[in-house]
């Protein structure tokens, strides 16, 4: 499945976007600069819906990072939610949530970007 | 080439005119054409490309008259051909009949298919792929696979040599992806006392990747991190991600899983950072140790902190540590593999044949996708006497 992105804006001006397919390498070169201008560039809340994704890669959660981080120094914030079994034992394995929170679904995310 | 004007008074005055003026009629360079090849990516021709045409077809077997000859027992004589038809992208294959078949994209082919650019074709114990390009591109690519392939050699060299005496021994397999995925590892005695091995995966692809790995490598071979106690594991782990942030080092970031063992006590300690767990199995025990800290990837965040753990280990188990090139796979069905579908590979009786870390490599080619892994395979065993 190719990877794919929808950017839609939520109550309260919260960027949501839903992402599909394999995060690897070329998934996140098709990607990346669109979801760094989608999350980054607006400078808001960003949810980043994961269930839709089948695979995650290191370079995935890299582009996650720069993300979280580029959105931290402008004093907004990112969650994660939805990951499938697999991506979330990715996740897991690399202990993500100590710098990017990571909820189940979407109300959770949303819940999490008020904390 | 700087040059002083000629002065007024110069009598000598050697003038050139140069006179630039544009043809109207611009010499006709021919557009470059892409070219149809057929590369071997698996098997004992890999790397071997030849090029074939609408007017050019080509025959693949065993036999000598064949273009493409494939050394292998399983391939008929004559066993396949694959042709192009003017100014199409697709090839196309059509399989002489042979006795043990040609698969395309896993399925085994009845007459004639399309073979897309950049599909795979498997005879026997080889997998050939397609490739529609511009010969120019042929051609850069071809010197960025040279450039990684240097990378590759480089890292190699610096892996240690396996260990067969002693209470701890070593023996690994690595097999970089063709895009090298940044994967390094080692082993060393820090002390009579004392033996540290490790696995670094560096996120990313490509000679960036593979050279920031190296210089992880080179730090921790030659014990160069400042005020660090390499004994202790979350320390090694807390130096390193202060030497090597992101920010500092292209962006990337890497995951390690670091180990100490020392035999007087049999304990060893470990601490890994945004790696899945390296496994212990224990003689005569069924159910493998997950080993495993929690702690964030190396370069991700500067205040992280790093904790460690630590596990006694009985006589005659083995430890084995690998990166996540070894499971994540894609298999012949097309679905993705992950760690709970490789462990279960761990608990396999050894091979006679083979040396463990390969054994395990074969298993995963078995159930792999056709053609080259799509990432590095780091695979280090260590048993404890």
């Amino acid at each position: 499945m190719d990877t794919g992105m929808d950017v839609t804006e939520l109550d309260g001006g919260v960027t949501c976007i839903r992402l599909s397919g394999r995060l690897d390498s070329p998934g996140i070169d098709r990607i990346e600069v669109k979801f760094t201008a989608a999350v980054v560039s607006r400078a808001h809340n960003a949810v980043i819906d994961l269930s839709g994704v089948d695979f995650l890669a290191s370079m995935g959660i890299r582009m996650f990072i720069a993300s979280a981080r580029g959105l931290h120094l402008k004093g907004a914030k990112m969650v994660l939610f939805g990951a499938q079994p697999l991506v979330h034992s990715v996740l897991e394995h690399v202990a993500l949530d100590q710098i990017i929170p990571i909820a189940a679904n979407e109300t959770q995310a949303l819940e999490r970007l008020q904390g | 080439m700087n040059k002083s004007l000629p002065s007024e008074n110069d009598s000598n005055q050697d003038l050139t005119i140069l006179t630039i003026t544009r043809s109207t009629i611009a010499p006709k360079v021919a557009a470059e054409k892409r070219e149809h090849f057929l590369v071997a990516i698996q098997g004992s021709q890999t790397g071997r490309r030849l090029r074939f045409a609408a007017d050019h077809p080509i025959t693949v077997g065993r036999k000598m008259v064949c273009d493409f000859v494939l050394p292998d027992a399983e391939v008929s004589g004559k066993h396949c051909q694959i042709s192009a038809a003017p100014d199409e992208a697709d090839a196309t294959v059509t399989d002489l009949q042979s006795t043990n078949g040609t698969f395309v994209e896993g399925k085994r082919l009845i007459g004639s298919i399309r073979l897309p650019n950049g599909g795979l074709l498997q005879l026997g114990g080889h997998v050939l792929k397609h490739e529609y390009r511009l010969p120019s591109e042929l051609e850069q690519s071809l010197e960025l696979d040279r450039d990684l392939e240097k990378a590759s050699s480089y890292v190699k060299a610096l892996l240690p040599a396996p260990i067969r005496e002693g209470p701890v021994r070593t023996d690994w397999f690595f097999l970089p992806s063709t895009t090298l995925g940044g994967d390094a590892f080692g082993y060393q005695q820090l002390d009579e006392d004392t033996f540290a091995g490790y696995v670094v995966d560096v996120s990313g692809h490509g000679a960036g990747a593979a050279m920031h790995s190296v210089s992880v490598m080179n730090v921790l071979r030659q014990r160069a991190l400042p005020n660090t106690d390499f004994r202790d594991p979350a320390q090694v782990l807390h130096s390193l991600n202060t030497t090597f942030q992101m920010e500092s080092h292209g962006g990337m970031y890497f995951s390690i899983w670091y180990g100490v063992y020392e035999p007087k006590t049999r304990l060893l300690r470990y601490s890994s950072a945004g790696h899945h767990p390296s496994y212990l199995a224990q003689p005569s025990i069924q159910e493998l140790i997950p080993l495993q800290t929690r702690n964030l990837m190396i370069g991700a965040m500067p205040e992280a902190k790093f904790i460690s753990s630590s596990v006694e280990v009985m006589p005659g188990s083995v430890l084995y540590v690998f990166s996540d090139g070894v499971f994540e796979v894609v298999t012949k069905e097309g679905t993705q593999w992950g760690l709970q579908d490789f462990l279960p590979l761990l608990r396999r009786p050894e091979s006679a044949e083979v040396a463990e870390p390969e054994r395990l490599y074969r298993a995963v080619q078995d159930v792999a996708r056709p053609g080259a892994l799509d990432d590095d395979f780091s695979m280090l065993v260590v048993t404890f006497v």
